[in-house]
């Protein structure tokens, strides 16, 4: 290889057409361009001309010059310069260190890149140590070669874990001395760092890299009542700035903040509307899945029902009124009918306040609370009225107390804060809102005690008036919970319902039911906890694979992300954990200096091929000289003038040549693509379609009645059906046919409501349906019957008997008849004025008719093939070609309209033109 | 028919009706009308009144004239004898050329200046004919299509009008050699009262306006002539152009003949004008340039 600063030559030889140049020079410029053509009429005087001056016949010396350079550039091009050539080749031994875990993800790309130019330009065995994923690697590092190596390293993809560098330490145990060392680092101190940069200075000569660009984590989230204020941390070398990104559960963006400043923390507004469909909190810009905080119980919405029966007259006063309005914009709220909202499968119903209710709804009810369902009731006149129930949290008294006389004006009616435990913690009560009455407990006799169900658990009570009236009780029942709202949800008892705090409270209420699974740190499960959702080191959001290993419930509070566990959602026993990859004390510190360890801060100048560009703006002055050549020649001279008497302009071979050579060279890789485009065998388009009746021995017959038909189409005409077709017209799609044809059986049997609505679709939609009522061997009135209740249900037209000079006559063959099996069949089409009157074109989209077609055309197909000849001998065509032409009259008719209704024009045309031949030229 | 016509020729009959609608308009401004021969005739022109002779019957009597007088007078019309007018349209491939499309081809040009005379002359009551079928003018379109089928080649021998008066228009670019022309001259017969040569050229023929290496070609020819440097030939060309056309008046002045020279960038009309006077007797040309 030859080598000038840093620029190498691997095929020196290819230099040597560099010689030739000058030769090559002399060729071109005595080749002179080809000379304009002009038409000129006194060229003859012109060749008499004495002593015309000529030109120098010599390529102009710019253009000499410029195909010159083409030709130096493309012998460079083969000559295979490189920049950077490996001049001293390396023997030693090549280990690649590379941190993969999601510390390196947003570098990911130059990392890997890097490392596998270096592992390619070894020359030596190739190692490499991955700090993440290799952590559960047993036995000594692979032996690869350089090509291999850079292939496992492109192919690699950084884990969602934090390098295990102990367990790497480990890994490197074992190896020869003297190796080159290359560490891909994400430039952060982990646990052991300092241990395996020691170990790493004892193997060899070691160069750190760090990574351009390092990860932002999100460490901790905390909802506020504005959206989330997050713990950020950055890696060294990370902007400062960071984009935030709330997502759903797909992954999708619904939100972004605008730049947000690292490591303060910051606070993520988001539109309450939004809050619930969040899933998780990104880091746009540096994606990693540190940078994903998963969120919990937001991944779904509650699917809410209010039972009230009828819109209000009065809806300002109406509870369901400020029920439906304070809940819509956070649950997909449903308004209805106990008995419809039961059946809906709801999450959680509402029952504003509401008596003694029917015994059928009360047990629907219950048995809704039992089977996990919420129901939330709000308290009133009705429900102190009723006589205590199941589905009350606890017994009330009959009548509400008066928190609150228009002659108040103290704090009495007031919302007392919400206690640690209560689901309303942390919600701000308001000052204005105030309670006028509210429903009591009855006092706990032994009498009322024994009223709630067996099964009833505790009264819990969420809320209580400052004075510790209870405002807000619940009570578990079976699988799912009572709450009762002690007061009005309109403004009869509070004038909570205009406060906020209505709403928010009702919100807590509902996210009980929008999670069955309860966090795990506050339960501990029993079983263990699959993997439902899981990051990968991108941090996007990944299927669950079979080998993750489930967490077993009492390590759910100590685990860390590993290879085996990676960070996601787990669920199982009813319990829920969320394992985020970036622990709340995750600190990215960045790496120290070691000793004897070489940082190299940008990527190391690699073999670099410059044979690709060259060669191409090669070809490209090539293509340009091309250009100039013509342009010379005159052919882009604009448009010329008649062109008389001239000689046809010659191929220009040269061109040719060099067109085909670029062709051949750019265009070379699209052969292979070219040829399986036209494998692909055309298919047919069109079918003859069937209706099955279900008689499996008329279906066959039908079947075989058009295949014959098809044949005969295939034979005589341009259409060409595919292979028959029975259809269901319940399931199949009809839009597929332009004709359908239906054999009706023997005993008149009610097509099925869904097959006529299937069927009316169709025809109204411009299919033809033939239907053939095989009437000829019946009495008329059965065949009347049996074709009466086949189409019951189905809108027909009016029908008429096919009349003259109608297009089924005459749209393949000329007809008079239309017979079938039976001679003196019989064909019923749309009346003129009403097929006129319809969208569809003058086509009857019914065709009914007696003759037993099918019959016929499959006795055709048997027979013999000779079918059109039979005209010949005198006796005219038989029954079954008569009948196969109808067949195919009917089939082109459908398939072409009344195109062949502009035939009655025909004989004035054939007149006129018999005319114009008579007349003598 | 304009199915029998070839090639080019074809194409300029498409373009049939343009130069009907341009002969028209220059007919028009020709206004020659009937010119007289001066002598009592058949013509319809009244001519003079004079005395019915013995021997004359009473039906050549203007009664409405004798009334005024005691005798009988006999109206007199004005003789007119129909001259002949032989036109020759060259349409070969070098008259359909033109170097801008701005410009007619120099055949479109020749067949409205030929077509406008030979309406004239028609109108004055002279027997037009196409060389050289002989075919006599009838209807415009016609006469059209048989001067562009006749002006592919030049033959006068077999159907010159003879016992007539004939005057021989000739409308061409003139580029063939000068020793073919005379030739053709001199063949005439010696019936023809005067042979007008119109020379149709394109002003770029005469301008060589090229410019650098450059392979001529003429229509209808093979062998081009290639010329290294145009400009610099340009003078030489010119003063060669010259000389052809000089040459070719001269032949024409040997047989009476005369010629008037006309560029297609100019109008039609003046050059029709001039041709008109000149077959009338009453103008000479000189051949002009520009």
């Amino acid at each position: 290889m030859l080598t000038f600063g840093p620029l190498g030559i691997t095929t020196p030889l290819a230099l040597l057409a560099l010689a030739a140049l000058p030769l090559i020079w002399l060729i071109i410029r005595a080749l002179p361009p080809a000379p304009r053509e002009q038409i000129f009429p006194p060229a003859a005087l012109l060749a008499n001309l004495p002593n015309t001056e000529e030109t120098p016949k010599k390529t102009p010396p710019w253009l000499a010059w410029f195909r010159m350079i083409a030709l130096g550039l493309l012998a460079l091009g083969f000559s295979g310069p490189v920049l950077n050539p490996v001049t001293t080749p390396d023997a030693r031994p090549l280990l690649i260190v590379v941190d993969d875990g999601w510390t390196s993800a947003p570098s990911w790309r130059v990392v890997t890149d890097e490392a596998a130019q270096a592992a390619r330009a070894a020359t030596g065995p190739v190692r490499v140590l991955w700090t993440a994923s290799g952590s559960s690697q047993t036995g000594p590092l692979e032996v690869l070669n350089p090509n291999q190596a850079a292939a496992r390293i492109l192919a690699a993809q950084p884990k969602p874990i934090l390098p295990d560098l102990a367990a790497a330490t480990s890994a490197l145990s074992g190896l020869p001395k003297g190796q080159r060392i290359l560490w891909f680092s994400d430039g952060v101190s982990h646990m052991g760092s300092q241990e395996f940069a020691t170990k790493l200075t004892q193997l060899g000569a070691v160069r750190l890299r760090s990574v351009p660009q390092g990860a932002v984590a999100i460490t901790r989230a905390a909802a506020t009542s504005e959206g989330y204020s997050l713990s950020l941390m950055r890696a060294p070398a990370t902007n400062r700035m960071q984009r935030l990104e709330a997502i759903n559960n797909r992954g999708q963006r619904l939100r972004e903040t605008t730049q947000a400043v690292v490591p303060t923390g910051v606070s993520f507004a988001l539109e309450s509307v939004i809050m619930r469909d969040v899933a998780a909190l990104r880091v746009a810009d540096a994606r990693s899945a540190g940078g994903v905080f998963l969120l919990d119980a937001f991944d779904r919405r509650v699917r809410t029902g209010l039972i009230a029966e009828r819109q209000d007259d009065q809806p300002l006063l109406s509870d369901a009124h400020y029920l439906e309005e304070a809940l819509k914009p956070f649950t997909d709220l449903t308004r209805a009918n106990l008995t419809r909202l039961i059946e809906a499968g709801l999450d959680a119903l509402i029952l504003p306040d509401a008596g003694e209710l029917a015994p059928q709804d009360r047990d629907a009810l219950e048995r809704f609370v039992r089977g996990g369902g919420l129901l939330i009731r709000t308290a009133g006149p009705k429900v102190i009225a009723a006589a205590p129930n199941s589905l009350i949290p606890a017994p009330l008294l009959p009548e509400p107390r008066t928190v609150r006389g228009s002659m108040t004006w103290d704090n009495a009616g007031k919302v007392g804060p919400f206690e640690r435990t209560s689901p309303f913690a942390g919600l701000a009560t308001p000052d204005d809102a105030r309670v006028t009455r509210v429903a009591v407990l009855a006092p706990e006799t032994g009498e009322a005690a024994a009223a709630p169900a067996r099964d009833a658990q505790e009264l819990q009570i969420w809320a209580r008036l400052s004075d510790g009236t209870p405002l807000v009780t619940a009570r578990g029942l079976g699988k799912g919970k009572v709450v009762l709202f002690h007061t009005t949800a309109g403004p009869a008892w509070s004038d909570v319902a205009f406060s906020g705090l209505q709403v928010a409270m009702l919100r807590r209420v509902l996210a009980q039911a929008a999670s069955s699974a309860i966090p795990a740190n506050f339960v501990v499960g029993t079983a263990p906890l699959k993997p439902v959702l899981v990051l990968d080191g991108f941090g996007a959001f990944r299927a669950a694979e079979p080998t993750i290993r489930p967490i077993r419930p009492e390590e759910v509070q100590t685990l860390r992300p590993n290879i085996d566990q990676p960070p996601g959602i787990y669920e199982g026993g009813g319990v829920r954990w969320i394992l985020q990859a970036a622990s709340p004390n995750l600190r990215l510190d960045p790496l120290p200096a070691f000793a004897n360890v070489e940082r190299v801060d940008v990527a190391e100048k690699q073999p670099q091929s410059l044979a690709a560009p060259f060669l191409g703006v090669g070809m490209t002055f090539f293509l340009v000289d091309m250009l100039i050549s013509l342009m010379l020649a005159g052919k882009f001279a604009g448009v010329k003038v008649p062109r008389l008497g001239q000689a046809k302009p010659k191929p220009n071979a040269t061109l040719v040549t060099i067109m085909l050579i670029g062709a051949l060279v750019f265009g070379g890789g699209h052969e292979a693509t070219a040829q399986t485009a036209r494998s692909k065998p055309k298919q047919s388009d069109l079918s003859l379609a069937f209706i099955k009746t279900g008689d499996g021995a008329l279906d066959a017959q039908t079947q075989r009645g058009l295949e014959g038909l098809s044949r005969a189409l295939r034979d005589r005409t341009s259409v060409e059906p595919g292979a028959v077709i029975g259809i269901d017209p319940a399931r199949d799609d009809l839009a597929l046919y332009p004709i359908l044809f239906w054999t009706l059986g023997e005993a008149a049997t009610e097509t099925r409501p869904e097959v006529a609505s299937a069927l009316d679709r169709y025809m109204k939609n411009g299919g033809v349906l033939f239907v053939d009522s095989r009437g000829g061997g019946r009495t008329p009135a059965m065949a009347r019957q049996i074709t009466r209740a086949a189409l019951r249900g189905i809108e027909a037209p009016p029908l008429a008997p096919v009349p003259n000079g109608h297009v089924l006559t005459k749209a393949f063959y000329i007809l008079q008849r239309f017979p079938g099996r039976y001679p003196d069949a019989k064909l019923w089409v749309e009346t003129d004025a009403s097929a006129a009157a319809s969208a569809n074109d003058g086509v009857s989209p019914l065709i009914l008719g007696d003759g037993d077609w099918t019959s016929a055309w499959a006795k055709a197909s048997n027979g013999s093939t000779n079918a059109l000849m039979q005209g010949f001998d005198g006796t005219g065509p038989s029954t079954n070609e008569l009948a196969i032409r109808v067949g195919i009259n009917v089939v082109l008719y459908a398939l072409t309209g009344n195109y062949k209704a502009d035939q009655v024009h025909a004989p004035a045309l054939l007149e006129r033109l018999g005319r114009r031949q008579a007349q003598p030229r | 028919m304009p199915a029998r016509l070839a090639g080019d020729a074809q194409a300029l009959a498409n373009s049939l009706p343009a130069l009907l609608m341009d002969a028209r308009k220059t007919a028009a401004s020709l206004m020659l009308g009937a010119h007289g021969r001066r002598r009592a005739g058949t013509g319809e022109a009244f001519w003079q009144h004079r005395e019915l002779l013995d021997g004359e019957t009473l039906r050549q009597v203007d009664w409405r004239r004798s009334a005024r007088s005691d005798r009988l007078f006999v109206r007199e019309m004005e003789r007119e004898s129909p001259a002949s007018l032989q036109i020759w349209v060259d349409t070969r491939p070098s008259m359909l050329w033109r170097n801008q499309t701005s410009r007619p081809t120099k055949a479109e040009r020749a067949l409205v200046v030929a077509l406008a005379l030979a309406m004239a002359a028609k109108a004055g009551g002279e027997r037009v004919s196409a060389l050289p079928s002989g075919q006599i003018m009838g209807q415009e379109e016609t006469f059209l299509e048989a001067l562009i089928a006749c002006g592919s080649q030049f033959d006068t021998r077999s159907s010159i009008d003879r016992g007539r008066q004939t005057q021989i228009l000739i409308v061409s670019d003139g580029l063939e050699p000068v020793e073919v022309w005379a030739e053709r001259l001199r063949r005439l017969p010696s019936e023809a009262q005067s042979v007008a040569f119109i020379l149709i050229r394109d002003p770029d023929e005469e301008a060589f306006p090229f410019e650098g290496r450059i392979s001529f070609t003429a229509p209808g020819s093979d062998t081009p002539v290639i010329i290294g440097q145009a400009g610099a030939a340009r003078d030489e060309y010119q003063r060669t152009y010259r000389l052809h056309f000089q040459a070719l008046r001269a032949a024409l002045a040997s047989s009476w003949g005369s010629l008037i020279s006309h560029a297609t960038d100019q109008p039609a009309l003046p050059v029709t004008l001039q041709a008109a006077a000149l077959l009338d007797g009453r103008g000479v040309s000189e051949f002009k340039e520009g």
